[in-house]
């Protein structure tokens, strides 16, 4: 059975390999020292190296995507915890941002509002942003019905409803929002009425649910769209901005005109606002 | 036209080698050519053996940025080995002796490649504590277990009259 299988490596095979490996590994080894093997290595190094580059390369890859699927578990942890960080680092941002429109409606109302007037700071928590807001100070901090709320110098809007610890506020959208004013074209400078303000006409403000409108404008006067809305009523108090004339109506067979108050104040954007204790 | 046939598969063999060799060297730090040498040693005839083992070892110190022979040393030192084994026991019929010897013969192939390339390029022998010979013991014993592997498939795969032998020629 054994002399069946003919042995293509015997004992002297192996020696010659041996021998022969030896010799050719000393001679390499001492050729290379010198500059005979050079074009010898740039040939095999022209031919081979864009494959051992591409092997190596996709090796490089599988080895990425299989640490990525060994450690996918570390991921996720380290993923988690960025997150949390994440989340943390949006709270404190928020917090700071909050800060800040805190402070610059303050600086604002230091500066702009009525010296001899008491405000108290309030948030805003809620409300449907057109025509109420809900604000986190009540009866316990002195507001009452029909205290009069504001932003710097412009009108916000009236306490309607008091609890003892917030309040929901009327804003000049409400269809119940109705109190006189005045128009003017000069003596506002960013929301401020200055001294020496002309009157051009007065007029009534009523709330429409989506809009604003202004009514008995007198007709005599020489009126332009962009001119300011100021309040004029002993509920309100005066001169506080409402906003700019839009829609000016031209009919000549009316008595009076017609417009729109566009408010200067954008009030889903009011955060910090102040009201009138006194 | 064989011969032309031969010589255009042996050329695309090559490149294919060292592919793999490559790869594999690059993913798993492990060297495929050493399997093929232990499974090609007592099947292709010690002429081819030694033309082919010379060939890629020259292609391999080239692409790995050797110098010339160091590849060939380390094949020398695993032949070396298995030819001083064979005054011991036989190291080539099938069984535990020859899975042995090839373990000895790999682990000297690995030691071997952890100092000596290092040294013929820079001059200082490469870096070798206990947990990296423990890695190379390993190693060897991969290879032991693949050329065990390799062993049976071939087994399987070989007419039944011809069980012994792997005809290139």
């Amino acid at each position: 059975m054994i002399k069946k299988f003919k042995k293509t490596f015997s004992f002297s095979s192996q020696q010659l390999l041996f021998l022969f490996l030896i010799l050719l590994t000393i001679a390499f080894i001492l050729l290379d020292s010198t500059n005979l093997l050079t074009p010898l290595r740039s040939g095999i190094s022209f031919l081979f190296e864009p494959v051992s580059v591409d092997a190596s390369e996709i090796g490089m890859e599988i080895k990425e995507y299989a640490k990525t699927i060994t450690h996918v578990s570390e991921f996720k942890k380290e993923f988690n915890e960025m997150k949390i960080d994440i989340y943390e680092k949006d709270v404190n941002n928020a917090f700071y941002h909050t800060l800040l429109e805190e402070k610059e409606a303050l600086e604002k109302q230091m500066n702009l509002a009525k010296k001899d007037t008491k405000f108290l700071t309030a948030k805003v928590i809620g409300g449907d942003n057109i025509s109420s807001l809900r604000i986190n100070v009540g009866g316990k901090d002195g507001v009452k019905e029909g205290s009069v709320v504001s932003f710097s110098n412009m009108f916000v809007g009236i306490a309607e409803v008091v609890d003892e610890y917030g309040s929901l506020v009327n804003l000049p959208y409400s269809k119940d929002s109705s109190f006189e004013v005045f128009i003017t074209p000069v003596g506002v400078e960013e929301g401020v009425v200055t001294e020496g303000v002309k009157v051009l006409s007065k007029a009534v403000v009523k709330g429409m649910g989506d809009h604003i409108s202004i009514e008995n404008i007198s007709k005599d006067v020489d009126i332009k769209e962009g001119d300011i809305v100021v309040t004029n009523d002993s509920k309100v108090g005066t001169y506080l901005v409402v906003g700019k004339l839009t829609g000016l109506s031209s009919n000549p067979a009316e008595t009076s005109r017609s417009a729109t108050v566009l408010p200067l104040v954008e009030y889903s954007n009011l955060m910090t606002i102040f009201v009138s204790v006194e | 036209m064989i011969i032309v046939l031969q010589i255009a598969i042996g050329i695309v063999g090559l490149f294919l080698a060292v592919f793999l060799e490559v790869l594999f060297l690059t993913l798993l730090n492990f060297r495929m050519m050493l399997l093929f040498f232990f499974l090609a040693r007592k099947r292709v005839d010690w002429k081819l053996l030694l033309v082919v083992t010379t060939i890629m070892s020259l292609i391999l110190d080239v692409v790995l940025h050797y110098r010339l022979g160091t590849n060939l040393l380390l094949f020398t030192v695993s032949t070396g080995i298995l030819f001083l084994l064979s005054f011991i026991f036989s190291v080539d019929e099938d069984g535990i002796p020859m899975y042995v010897s090839t373990f000895i013969a790999s682990l000297g192939f690995y030691l071997v490649n952890q100092l000596l390339p290092s040294l013929f390029t820079t001059g200082t022998a490469g870096f070798l504590d206990a947990k990296i010979f423990f890695v190379l013991v390993l190693k060897a014993i991969v290879t032991t277990g693949l050329v065990w592997l390799g062993e049976v498939l071939v087994s399987r795969f070989r007419d039944r009259g011809n069980s012994k032998q792997i005809r290139l020629k």
